[in-house]
């Protein structure tokens, strides 16, 4: 009842949070003044700042506030879409172009809400194809295509 | 009148059939490469440009001026399709562009799109012909603490890009200048908040971030919807604007035409600038600013008019003064120097032919981008009917790759996947990314004028209200505080009184 | 289940497979078998990107393989230079040496991906360039014993812009500072450009330009030239003096570019490439088009190379030291 509005309060804790970390990072370059401003009066200041919005976004949530609960979160489109992006990263310069969109796609698809085999292999093939054909051949981009 | 002669030079070498053809296979390349996701102007220019060199140098610079204007429409189209901003000027093309897609309206939005880029881009090349001089000496006139006070303008109007919060709003722009702050900073050469990571020396890309927090994060919010939902509505009601459409958006698209124009010309500002604030001045003045976001046409049409007028203008001070105001123009110099052609006060009397040439192709490459691309509106939005669940692995992984070409670094498409993560959290608690963006964009030159200014005045911070210029943009700036606080406040009000209604 | 995947990878590796074929021809014989990575510490447009084009489209035709430009910006060239330096030593990865990246960052950073002289196998220098010593013309200096006078005459209030710490517009001006005893404000800029832009318009006074940026400039009045940077007098300016003429001995500098390939590549490999590269600048198509973009061609030894950084090197350290730039 006290905390209705939970989306605010996260969202301050974030930015204070954030704001924290700049400011902690950033005092240790050169401040300088505001007069002949070093290469860590800005970032201190914006850290500074971000501090101060948070407080106050997250302290607005604690007094007033519409109810706001955390909305539900579903952790399988997000981590299956955010781990094929990530493989992607990491199989494509050591394996190669065509089997690091094989894997993207295979990981991507198990994100969705219904997974065909046949389907999936398909599209995979498709996009490896398409991508080599446009990436590689059509605009003659460095990728190497496979290599293990 | 001389006007009319230069123009009639510049017809004749741009309507033979052979330049004709160039500046249609050059808009036809470059719309094609700028529809993929990361594939910019930049990209496709520097890709395409060893093509031209066995060109002569007018038929080559017509042929690039269309690779650049459809490399530029190209990012509006992905857009507006799958929310993926595939260069910077195009992530405020998103924000309504997408949303109309999403109601079965991407055939009116992508012809608006075209349509208000082909009037700001006829529009602007007039100008070029008209005033270039007189405008690149107005270019010299903006010196560091210009810019600065430029610069904030543009962040009291990035407040007005949400329609959430004004607190979260405003922390969603400082923290975009704290990612700006990322990388080397000039005046040092000292390496900011880069954590050890020598790949983050330049800073972040903002094509990254912007694909990974509006493109991805839309995908995992799909995904995370429902069952089986189709995100696209299936029946496309109509591939044309209606008459209430263009009775609603020709006058952003003026307006729009008008901060394109304008800021174009500014080596620097550029065209990401200019469609941030033509969106966020119309939302500004709307009626109804509730509208913005939802699928307003004019938040398509105004952005896309300043991008497109600012596109051509920056050819400005690139001609005249041999000052590229942007990578692409930085190309295009490059190019023009390769032809043997020194860009600079004289480009115009030396090579009036080429120069005059260039001016009318830009407006015919325009011209071409219209005709090209309204049939093409029906292929792209049959494209919308592939299922979802085969659309989205497909963008993801045109994404990856457009992602890595831009640098071939992997550890952007990991920045990509991260930026996705925060898109959708930041989403989740109601904060939205697009004042992020923009302060990432501004905090940089922000920061930059501000020091190089007080460094200028030796300490002196009134150089700031001694420069007219200057002094006008902050008071601009102050009357856009005044806007932005008055209303807050009068809605507090009303809210405090309807307390409960929500 | 197991079997479907194999199935669906079968499927889609067959369909890449045929394209790959497709593409790869079949080329077997010695070096060069596929095609080369050229990488370039710079993004796409300006100088350097565009001598790695000219001359990587050259050696295609003679190498018969094709030279992919890589473009790996970042940290002014080191992680170009760190991706080099750790690849291979089979010559199908090779740098785009670019002058200062290699002889400056040495002085400037404290910690290297690479050691430039140890870890890379030089094979040749393609091209040169220099810069030019350039005012706004309301100061109405005509040479550099001018500007010199001037600035003693009021310490101090002269800027001189600069691309950004460390680079050769920024330690020329340095040099020049240290030489003829005057003070001068540093205001950097993000980039040539900008910085050029700042002196047209009078913000700051005083720039070392690069030639094929100013030279419109220059001709259209816009700026005025008081010095070139190199041992000789430009061919495109013949009546400016060099630094070197205006009283200031050894003041040189130049910026090149170069191939570079990872320490431990092949002898025959490095002899292969040497004589690609001086075919290549030997073509009167080559040489314009370089010649267009403010440089000219000079080819070297690899022994020369070598050489040219190990001297390079050692003048930038003193400039640097003597600027009193302390290394990050």
């Amino acid at each position: 009842m006290r905390l209705r509005n939970q989306k605010d309060l996260c969202a301050g804790l974030l930015f204070m949070a954030i704001g924290a970390v700049v400011v902690f990072v950033a005092s240790g370059y050169p401040i300088g003044s505001a007069m002949r401003m070093g290469p860590g009066y800005f970032p201190v200041l914006l850290g500074g700042i971000l501090v101060v919005l948070g407080a106050a976004i997250g302290g607005r949530a604690l007094w007033t506030g519409d109810p706001a609960p955390l909305p539900p979160v579903r952790l399988r489109p997000l981590l299956l879409v955010t781990l094929s992006i990530l493989v992607f990263a990491l199989m494509l310069e050591r394996f190669g172009l065509v089997p690091a969109i094989v894997a993207t796609v295979l990981a991507s698809c198990l994100g969705g809400h219904e997974f065909r085999w046949r389907e999936v292999a398909v599209l995979a093939a498709i996009l490896a194809a398409a991508s080599v054909l446009i990436f590689h051949l059509g605009l003659g981009l460095p990728f190497t295509l496979w290599s293990w | 009148m001389a006007f009319f002669d230069n123009l009639a030079l510049g017809f004749g070498v741009a309507l033979t059939a052979s330049h004709l053809l160039y500046c249609l296979l050059g808009v036809t390349l470059g719309s094609f490469i700028g529809v993929l996701p990361g594939l910019g102007p930049l990209v496709t220019i520097s890709m395409l440009l060893p093509i031209t060199f066995n060109l002569e140098p007018t038929s080559a610079l017509i042929m690039l001026a269309g690779i650049y204007y459809g490399a530029s429409y190209g990012g509006s189209t992905t857009a507006i399709l799958v929310n993926l901003p595939g260069e910077s000027s195009s992530v405020v093309t998103c924000l309504d562009g997408h949303a109309m897609a999403k109601q079965g309206r991407a055939g009116p939005a992508l012809a608006i799109a075209a349509l208000s880029s082909f009037f700001a881009g006829t529009v602007a090349t007039a100008l070029i012909a008209l005033f270039a001089p007189p405008l690149a000496g107005w270019a010299l006139s903006f010196g560091s603490p210009e810019y600065f006070s430029l610069m904030l303008v543009g962040l009291l109007t990035a407040a007005a890009l949400a329609h959430g919060s004004m607190l979260k709003s405003m922390a969603m722009v400082v923290l975009g200048l704290v990612l700006g702050t990322i990388g080397t900073d000039v005046n040092s050469g000292l390496y900011r908040l880069t954590f050890g990571v020598p790949e983050l020396s330049d800073g972040l890309s903002f094509v990254v971030i912007a694909m990974g927090m509006f493109g991805i994060a839309e995908i995992v919010a799909n995904l995370e919807q429902g069952t089986a939902r189709e995100v696209f509505t299936g029946k496309v009601r109509n591939l044309m604007p209606s008459r209430r459409d263009i009775a609603d958006s020709w006058r952003a698209v003026l307006r729009g035409t008008g901060i394109g124009s304008f800021l174009g010309i500014l080596p620097g500002a550029g065209t990401t600038i200019s469609s941030f604030l033509a969106y966020a001045m119309e939302k500004r003045f709307a009626r109804d600013p509730s509208r913005f976001g939802t699928g307003a046409i004019e938040g398509v049409a105004a952005p896309e008019a300043a991008n497109n007028a600012a596109a051509q203008t920056a050819f400005i001070p690139t001609l005249t003064l041999g000052i590229p105001g942007s990578g692409t123009m930085a190309l295009v110099l490059g190019a023009l120097t390769i032809y043997g052609i020194d860009p600079g006060p004289r480009v115009m009397t030396s090579h009036p032919d080429l120069f005059w040439g260039l001016v009318v192709s830009m407006w015919i490459g325009n011209l071409m981008l219209v005709i090209l691309n309204l049939p093409l509106i029906g292929i792209w939005v049959r494209m919308l009917r592939v299922p979802y669940r085969l659309l989205y692995p497909s963008i993801v992984v045109l994404c990856c790759v457009g992602v890595y070409t831009l640098a071939f670094s992997y550890l952007d498409v990991v920045f990509m996947a991260v930026s996705g993560v925060a898109g959708y959290v930041l989403v989740k608690l109601e904060c939205e990314p697009a004042p992020l963006l923009l302060g990432f964009v501004l905090g940089p030159m922000m920061e930059e004028n501000l020091r190089r200014s007080m460094v200028l005045s030796r300490g002196d911070p009134s150089i700031f209200v001694t420069q007219p210029i200057s002094l006008g943009l902050l008071v601009f700036a102050a009357i856009l505080l005044a806007l932005l606080v008055v209303p807050a406040i009068r809605d507090k009000r009303a809210a405090a009184v309807s307390e409960g209604e929500h | 289940m197991s079997n479907k995947i194999c199935r669906a990878a079968g499927v889609g590796f067959a369909f890449a497979a045929a394209i790959l074929i497709l593409a790869a021809g079949t080329a077997f014989a010695a070096y060069p078998e596929k095609a080369i990575r050229l990488v370039v510490p710079f993004a796409p447009g300006g100088g350097t990107d565009a001598a790695a084009r000219i001359v990587g489209d050259a050696m295609t035709g003679l190498l018969g393989q094709q030279i992919v430009v890589e473009n790996k910006p970042g940290a002014a060239g080191n992680i170009a230079l760190d991706t080099v330096a750790k690849a291979a030593p089979d010559g199908y990865t090779l740098l785009l040496g670019f002058g200062s990246s290699l002889t400056v960052n040495p002085s400037l950073y404290k910690v290297m991906p690479a050691d430039v002289q140890k870890d890379l196998a030089p094979i040749s220098t393609l091209s040169t360039s220099e810069y030019m010593l350039v005012v706004n013309p309301s100061l109405k200096v005509k040479t550099v014993a001018e500007l010199v006078a001037k600035a003693k005459a009021e310490p101090g209030k002269l800027n001189y812009a600069s691309g950004g710490k460390g680079t050769p517009l920024h330690l020329g001006a340095e040099m020049l500072k240290k030489r003829a005893g005057i003070d001068m404000v540093h205001i950097a800029y993000r980039g040539g450009g900008p910085a050029s832009k700042s002196v047209m318009a009078n913000e700051t006074q005083v720039l070392f330009a690069s030639f094929p940026s100013s030279l419109p400039k220059v001709k259209a009045g816009t700026l005025t030239a008081l010095a070139s940077t190199g041992p000789k007098r430009s061919r495109s300016l013949p009546d400016l003096p060099t630094m070197e003429e205006a009283g200031y001995p050894g003041f040189i500098v130049t910026s090149w570019t170069s191939i570079l390939a990872p320490a431990g590549t092949p002898k025959p490999v490095i002899d292969k490439l040497h004589a690609a590269i001086e075919k290549a600048l030997a073509m009167e198509s080559v040489r314009t088009k370089i010649e267009a973009v403010g440089q000219s061609v000079a080819g070297s030894t690899p022994e020369g190379l070598a050489t040219l950084i190990k001297e390079d090197i050692a003048r930038w350290r003193k400039v640097v030291q003597d600027a009193g730039i302390k290394p990050e």
